[in-house]
């Protein structure tokens, strides 16, 4: 029982992991890139990190769609094209970084502080109904 | 085609005793960053490269022709592993064992590991400290008296630790350098520390102003790389490096 258990949480792990891996970064319809990003449960907090080198710090805008999701944008310093990072098969540009993160449990958006640290963001929001 | 499953096969001839230094994908690619740069620095060429089934069916185009993704690079006396895809957690002890016994073989003088060692909330520190270990307590203790900082405790997981392991029971002497750094964020910041350190450990200069005035160029176009050796790391328990391990009173 325990086995099948564990075999089950083993599949469910590398399913997770094999679409985590597959998921493209890289979106050139919408002329975005998605950053690399972290979500941290604290006891009181929710901390979200982003990566985003070349991004312009004044572009930044977090904005919550509810009080689990929430959405980053950040304007690339200048745009960026496939010819730049020298692959020529492929064209399309990006003018900015965009992604729509979930988080496990609720906050409370009114209270996000948004800090830039070298290119890496740092969204900090209380959990709601806990501080 | 060799048989074993993991082999090194040199185009062209590596001398005896060189210095080996690896840089593998790990956390922040701190390694690969590193041992890239070092090897363009030092303007080496390719000798070689790692053949396994075990690896992805993948090789890295430059100028048109392909090239093995897992490469040994040699220059006077000094040789780069290095590695352009994230090694299947599955294949790194094999991968490791044969880069030991090539080692080995080699007669190496020394193998410098590079790499990083992920902390919390990296993003507030202003510079990234390197730490040293060693596979003796002479070199240990040789590293702290050049003034270099110790990590005295705590876990290693990955490649780092079975060359670690390893590489003693071939009577190889071996010295990691891991830079404090993201876990999945590419960190070239930190390659430049571990390079630093590198140069005064072997007494070499080695110009780090490239990689850290183009960091941020360098983060964007190694993230793809970084995603995929973050999966890596979660299938080898690469967290577990967070852990403390116990103290036997």
């Amino acid at each position: 029982m325990v086995e099948e258990y564990m075999e089950r949480m083993r599949e469910a792990m590398e399913r997770y992991l094999e679409e985590f891996e597959e998921r493209r970064l890289w979106h050139p319809s919408s002329e975005t890139i998605e950053p690399l990003f972290n979500v941290f449960i604290e006891p009181r907090e929710v901390v979200v990190t982003v990566d985003i080198p070349c991004a312009d710090r004044d572009g930044v805008n977090v904005k919550f769609l509810d009080e689990n999701t929430m959405e980053i944008e950040a304007r690339l310093q200048r745009t960026l094209d496939f010819q730049t990072l020298k692959i020529m098969h492929r064209s399309g540009r990006f003018t900015r970084y965009y992604v729509r993160v979930d988080l496990p449990v609720p906050v409370e958006p009114s209270r996000a502080t948004v800090t830039c640290y070298k290119s890496v963001l740092e969204i900090r929001t209380p959990r709601k109904g806990l501080s | 085609m060799p048989d074993e499953e993991v082999s090194i096969v040199e185009v062209k001839e590596v001398r005896e005793e060189p210095i080996i230094v690896t840089g593998l994908p790990d956390v922040g690619l701190v390694g690969l960053i590193a041992a890239s740069h070092f090897a363009s620095k030092m303007h080496m060429e390719d000798v070689g490269f790692l053949e396994s089934d075990l690896l992805p069916p993948i090789v890295v185009l430059y100028d048109g022709m392909p090239k093995p993704p897992v490469r040994i690079l040699n220059s006077d006396g000094l040789v780069a592993i290095i590695s352009e895809i994230a090694i299947p957690a599955a294949a790194i002890p094999k991968v490791s064992r044969t880069m030991v016994k090539w080692a080995s073989k080699k007669k190496a003088k020394l193998i410098v590991t590079l790499g990083g060692i992920a902390v919390e909330e990296r993003y507030k520190l202003e510079k990234p400290t390197v730490y040293a270990m060693a596979s003796s307590r002479e070199v240990v203790e040789e590293l702290k008296s050049k003034g270099m900082e110790i990590l005295n405790r705590g876990y290693l997981v990955g490649p780092h630790a079975l060359i670690m392991r390893w590489a003693p029971l071939h009577g190889l002497v071996t010295i990691g350098l891991l830079a404090q750094s993201f876990f999945n964020y590419p960190d070239p910041e930190a390659a430049a520390s571990v390079l630093e350190v590198l140069g005064k450990l072997i007494g070499l200069e080695v110009d780090v102003t490239e990689l850290k005035e183009k960091g941020e160029e360098i983060r964007l176009a190694t993230r793809d790389l970084m995603r995929r050796t973050e999966g890596e790391l979660t299938r080898m328990r690469k967290s577990q490096e967070y852990d403390i391990p116990p103290i036997h009173v």
